[in-house]
């Protein structure tokens, strides 16, 4: 049932927050778990008392346009729109994503240290084909992750973690939605762009075991068209002298991209692992699965993590960018001189003109140290 | 003596003239081909880049330099002199490893892997290519070894094993170790340098006169 009916709350920062549980249900807005929604609009938030609610509202995405947002939701006053208490922190048990047709990716951060990009700027910073705070990933570097999604269909995500396992998020804390829509060359955003994310709650005492999670990047990478079938690998190493499980694993990288591989890594081998060890694969850039749990419980050794690998092949950039058009960026942004440049895709959000390499892991128990290479 | 990089290699317009053409219409592949006699065993020797885009050989015993890459924190650039190998689509991989395991996982290693093409020396060699630093980087491993939350004893000023591997699209392959020094590499942030390589230190710790653990570039 569409939540037209449902109620916008001001809040700090003009946060659009759907959150009045009881309200809601007795609106006509019918609790979450109701049934599985596919269009964000149809998401309402969990009953009162039970978790909060973030949307960013319809947008639009203009053809020939990247759309990335960053929208910022005060954890407090998420939990006032909830029925929770506001000076408790939010134990996260389940995550629910409902995403419009043409979303890049969604990624759901805590907010840490303030570059260049954080709430005091305002609730919602926009960014359009590169450029704007929200496109720039140094600013938010120590940002721990905390959802996310990478498909491009209409695509739901609804996950409960294994019992006992959470997510304590402070309610002085700050969170921040990203959102990225592509209506350009390689991707297609039909009918604009909206997202809405349901976080239920579990009592504290409940609790039995902290999720982490771990969002690795790298940026070294280089798609040319002499060197067309690249592969690039590095790996991340929990500092936990005890197992941990892995629950939940995403890669991404863009149109250039063939294969991404996820293995267990022992932590001191530096040969790609054995194919038994391969608890993650993705050949769809641009519907790469979602994996998690029950269908995903791994384990990793004690001092152990994950190694993992992107592969490419490189194609010619759309004819509105060329070859002319990469060789460019490659030289404003890499001072790549005229003799090296080899029409390559370097690292960037820029679907058309950038690749990635990024893995998304969630596991248990949380560890203070996780390093990746 | 420690012996250091050995040798600075004139890199002759080797490495401008580079082996695959710069091309503009998406149809230039790698030109460079086999490297050597392919009825021999593949060999190598072991690069490094140095500050101010220098490339040298690095022998056991020697010296490698940490330097500042636009991700930040510290990284050793490893490439190859390489000979018996097909220079095109070589997957690279370079790794630094505790001489003597000390923390909870043994000897901790840190690696990177990448397909690389090689360019044309002379005698059949080739070589892992350079020009200006930032975009040369993508051709050498970038072996992250700073900030240091990994290793029990200071990077620098202590012995590591350097491992590199090469392995051609013909599966030909080559492992060579040697014993290196780690050094700060660039003298004009050496006091960072040596801070976030040091052992026991915390991501996010302050360095005197500069912040530690910063981060560049575009992300997700």
């Amino acid at each position: 049932m569409p939540s037209t009916s449902s109620f916008f709350v001001v809040v700090p920062l003009a946060m659009t927050v759907l959150g009045l549980g009881g309200a809601c249900t007795s609106a006509g807005a019918g609790p979450a778990d109701a049934a599985e929604p596919t269009d964000p609009v149809d998401l309402g938030p969990p009953p009162s008392g039970q978790g909060v609610h973030m949307t960013t509202g319809a947008f639009d995405v203009p053809a020939g346009t990247e759309i990335q947002d960053c929208y910022f939701f005060q954890v407090s006053a998420l939990e006032q729109a909830a029925g929770l208490p506001t000076t408790q922190p939010i134990d996260v048990h389940r995550v629910q994503i409902v995403q419009k047709a043409g979303t890049h990716h969604m990624n759901l951060f805590r907010v840490r240290t303030i570059v260049n990009l954080g709430p005091a700027g305002g609730a919602v910073q926009t960014g359009t084909n590169g450029s704007g705070q929200c496109f720039n990933s140094a600013n938010w570097a120590d940002w721990p992750l905390v959802a996310n999604m990478q498909q491009g269909g209409v695509e739901v995500q609804d996950w409960s973690y294994p019992d006992g396992v959470a997510n304590e998020i402070e309610p002085t804390e700050w969170l921040m939605l990203q959102t990225h829509y592509v209506n350009a060359s390689t991707q297609t955003t039909p009918g604009g762009g909206e997202v809405a994310v349901n976080l239920w709650t579990i009592p504290a005492d409940q609790v039995t075991a902290q999720i982490g999670t771990l969002f690795a990047t790298d940026q070294n990478i280089r798609i040319c068209q002499s060197n067309p079938t690249p592969t690039y690998t590095q790996g991340c190493q929990f500092n936990s002298p005890t197992p941990v499980t892995i629950i939940g694993a995403n890669g991404h990288f863009h149109s250039r991209g063939t294969e991404f591989d996820m293995y267990v890594w022992d932590g001191t081998s530096t040969t790609t692992p054995a194919p038994s060890a391969r608890f993650y694969q993705s050949l769809s850039w641009d519907n790469p699965p979602m994996l998690h749990s029950p269908q995903l419980e791994q384990t990793v050794p004690a001092m152990g993590g994950v190694f993992y690998s992107c592969a490419y092949q490189w194609q010619p950039p759309p004819s509105s960018i060329g070859c002319a058009g990469l060789n460019m960026l490659d030289q404003t942004k890499h001072m790549t001189p005229p003799a090296q440049q080899d029409c390559c895709y370097t690292f960037g959000p820029i679907v058309d003109k950038n690749e990635h390499c990024n893995a998304f892991i969630y596991y248990y128990p949380k560890v203070d140290n996780v390093m990746c290479q | 003596m420690k012996g250091g990089a050995s040798g600075r290699l004139a890199l002759p317009a080797l490495l401008l003239a580079a082996a695959c053409s710069p091309g503009s219409t998406g149809t230039a592949k790698c030109t460079v081909g086999f490297l050597g006699d392919d009825a021999s065993p593949p060999e190598l020797d072991i690069l490094v880049l140095q500050a101010g885009d220098k490339l040298a050989t690095v022998d056991d015993g020697g010296t490698v330099p940490m330097i500042l890459p636009p991700q930040g924190g510290r990284v050793i650039f490893v490439g190859v002199r390489a000979t018996n190998v097909d220079g095109c689509g070589l997957q690279l991989t370079g790794a630094l490893r505790e001489e003597s395991g000390q923390g909870d996982g043994g000897r901790q290693v840190r690696f990177d892997s990448r397909t690389v093409d090689l360019i044309a020396t002379d005698g059949g060699w080739g070589a892992s290519g350079t020009g200006a630093v930032s975009s040369a980087i993508s051709n050498f491993a970038n072996i992250p070894v700073c900030p240091n939350e990994w290793s029990a004893t200071d990077i620098y000023d202590n012995p590591y094993g350097l491992e590199v591997t090469i392995v051609d699209r013909e599966k030909r392959q080559l492992t060579k170790k040697i014993v290196v020094t780690p050094e700060c590499g660039e003298p004009a942030n050496v006091g960072e340098c040596r801070c976030i390589c040091r052992a026991g230190y915390v991501l996010g710790q302050l360095c005197e006169g500069s912040e530690a653990g910063d981060d560049a570039g575009d992300g997700a």
